[in-house]
């Protein structure tokens, strides 16, 4: 019987099903961060239940932490600390791996799962944050939840899961020099929306996706939440195996055969939609919805023309921009090379390919943060680091960073800022601060000149 | 948990696509681990120098004791933030009504006892449209025990909604998700994991700890 990827997964974690709609699938791994995850653990330990088991829980500490170089404040956000405090006391009270700041192995939740072999192919794992969809670029089933979830997921290993329909996303075609899978994935959120892929598991598929190294699978699920998709999934090949075998994961079982885990030839999907990446050129997000997104040359839509054209409308109000404007030119007052979505080593090299012997235009703030410290310090090994601050980028420690506006430092109401993060909306890095999304290679461009810039426009543009 | 059985009430009709978490509560307000006092839809309610920005319609006084939101598709996307159900209970929101909501937020709203009431975009906008006419002598009826929407104070037709019916019960009689679980399928966790325990080894080294 063939079977999707899904299929597959689902049926080896079904405890229990009330019905066919739903289910109780096992959740094999879970992991936490202080934002979320300490208030799980504490509830649990204020109502005397016990973690099924804990060795199969992690921590770190990502979402607040300061990144700035030597991180001289634990935090920047006001009370941050007691979120920090609170996932110290209750990991060391529970048991959990749990990666401190001084620890090599902290960083961002979705890159320490897939360094540590924490996430491999054929688990369940979920966390408390909507980007852990991420790790499905492994043949996995890894979804975000909330906090109350998250306690019933420590204390019963199982969750009650609606089962979503299978949509497949079959991309072909190859990528030309200068665009990569961040164009990609913004591509189509575009084409299906920001609620296209709701009550649905995207599979991305086909020639384009496996051409991909695992960085580029990471940013395409990375995104699939903000299409609405319950989870995003890449079957697993030799360059998943390359991954996984590349260097030691600790947590990552030996001797295993994960082949297995993909979609069967001539398995079924509810829904399939298609994308020719031959044509695609770098992406650029013009509103507060990821969906509002256009291409280098294109110009800004008109409200009407939108899925909605009251929050259209909103978008070009709250970004100062008018439609029938093209982006091109625009100046930007920051950028912001960081986030789950783009700041593996892979984007990092990338960033600095098209970096080297070039400065950030004066007026430009630039920050970059590498995903994790096992980024950072293999970043520095190599000198991308030397690269960026050369150029005249900050260089932090790692977390997440300015993804997300948590108090502390920011931009100023009406400020500009090209991010390689995943999200765009009203006040995101900051109360009116106004963010473009796109490529590390954009992103970069884009600093060098001081304005939204096609990278394909630079000498060498590196892709 | 409290049991839900209705929700009645001034309704705030904010009939706008994509409202995401970070707009129900800036990751800024987040200032600790409590579930109270974050402010909801704070980069709204507040102009930058902190005063209150009058043309937003949370600050009109006839929206002071409002118990049900109305909104457009995709109510809640983005962020897993369930600190933004906790802003909206705190506000005094006991229920939503949209055509659609962010997948995360939604099981956030069943964990906590906030309703969230699915419809058509059509019937949704006219909600939003009858609250925002008067809201004082418009105001809803939302009965979770016969899945209907009442416009109260006129003959209007009760606007029917579907749940799924395990969370509905749930709600209905105020059970703690974890209990429950354990209660009606903690043999069955069991029996999968003393099967699972030959195949998958390295995932159940800390069982029984």
């Amino acid at each position: 019987m063939t079977k999707t990827l899904f299929a597959k997964l689902w049926d080896t974690h079904l405890v229990s099903a009330p019905n066919d709609r739903t289910g109780f699938l096992y959740i094999d791994r879970i992991f936490l961060h202080e934002r979320m995850g300490a208030i799980s653990l504490k509830m649990l330990l204020e109502k005397n239940r016990n973690l099924r088991n804990a060795d199969q829980v992690f921590a770190t500490l990502d979402h607040i932490v300061d990144t700035s170089p030597g991180r001289p404040q634990q935090t920047r956000s006001p009370g941050g600390v007691q979120f920090m405090t609170a996932m110290r006391e209750t990991a060391a009270e529970t048991g959990i791996h749990f990666y401190d700041l001084n620890d090599q192995r902290q960083g961002i939740v979705h890159l320490v799962a897939a360094e540590q072999g924490i996430a491999h192919p054929g688990l369940t794992l979920v966390c408390p944050d909507s980007h852990t969809g991420t790790l499905g670029a492994l043949g996995m089933l890894a979804w975000g939840l909330g906090i109350s979830d998250a306690e019933h997921a420590l204390v019963t290993r199982t969750l009650k899961i609606n089962k979503p329909l299978t949509l497949r996303a079959r991309c072909t075609g190859s990528l030309a020099a200068g665009v990569t899978a961040k164009d990609m994935v913004l591509q189509l959120i575009r084409q299906l929306g920001a609620a296209g892929g709701r009550g649905y598991v995207l599979e991305y598929a086909g020639e384009a996706v496996q051409a991909l190294d695992m960085p580029g699978r990471f940013t395409l699920c990375n995104m699939g939440v903000e299409l609405g998709a319950f989870s995003s999934l890449i079957g697993v090949d030799e360059a998943t195996i390359a991954y996984l075998e590349e260097t030691e994961r600790p947590h990552l079982p030996g001797g295993m055969d994960f082949s297995s885990w993909q979609t069967d030839e001539g398995a079924n999907f509810d829904k399939e939609v298609h994308l020719d990446v031959n044509r695609l050129t770098p992406v650029v997000t013009w509103g507060t919805s990821p969906e509002h997104a256009l291409s280098f040359g294109e110009t800004v839509p008109s409200p009407d023309n939108c899925r909605d054209s009251i929050s259209a409308q909103k978008a070009l109000d709250y970004m100062g921009i008018e439609q029938g404007q093209q982006l091109e030119d625009l100046p930007v007052q920051a950028a912001f090379f960081g986030s789950c979505t783009n700041a593996r080593l892979s984007d990092l090299r990338q960033g600095a390919a098209l970096l080297k012997g070039r400065k950030v235009a004066g007026q430009v703030k630039a920050i970059c943060v590498p995903g994790s410290t096992q980024t950072r310090l293999q970043a520095e090994r190599e000198g991308l680091d030397q690269v960026f601050k050369v150029a005249g980028f900050e260089w932090h420690e790692a977390g997440c960073s300015l993804c997300f506006y948590a108090g502390g430092d920011t931009f100023a109401a009406g400020q500009r800022v090209i991010s390689t993060s995943n999200r765009n909306f009203e006040g995101r890095q900051g109360p009116g601060v106004r963010t473009h999304l796109a490529s590390p290679l954009t992103v970069v461009a884009s600093a060098i000149t001081g304005r939204i810039t096609d990278p394909r426009s630079l000498a060498n543009g590196a892709g | 948990m409290e049991p839900v059985k209705s929700v009645s009430g001034i309704a705030l009709p904010l009939y706008q696509a994509n409202i995401d978490t970070d707009m129900i509560i800036p990751s800024r307000m987040i200032k600790d681990l409590s579930r109270g006092g974050a402010s909801l839809f704070a980069n709204l309610r507040y102009l930058p120098d902190g005063s209150v920005n009058q043309d937003f319609i949370l600050s009109r006084p006839e929206y002071e004791e409002a118990c049900i939101l109305i909104a457009g598709n995709n109510f809640g996307c983005g962020s897993s933030r369930e600190q933004a159900v906790w802003a909206l209970m705190d506000y005094g929101i006991r229920a939503l009504i949209a055509p659609g909501f962010g997948d995360i937020f939604q099981r956030n709203c069943i964990a906590n006892g906030l309703l969230p009431v699915q419809i058509s975009e059509g019937e949704a906008e006219a909600l939003a449209d009858f609250a925002g006419q008067n809201p004082i002598r418009h105001q809803l009826e939302i009965n979770l025990e016969t899945e209907s929407i009442r416009l109260l104070g006129t003959m209007n037709k009760p606007i029917p909604f579907s749940m799924d019916a395990d969370d509905r019960e749930r709600l209905l009689r105020g059970l703690d998700p974890v209990d429950l679980t354990l209660e009606s399928i903690g043999n069955e966790i069991a029996a999968f994991e003393a099967r699972d325990e030959t195949q998958r080894p390295w995932l159940h080294k800390g069982d029984g700890d």
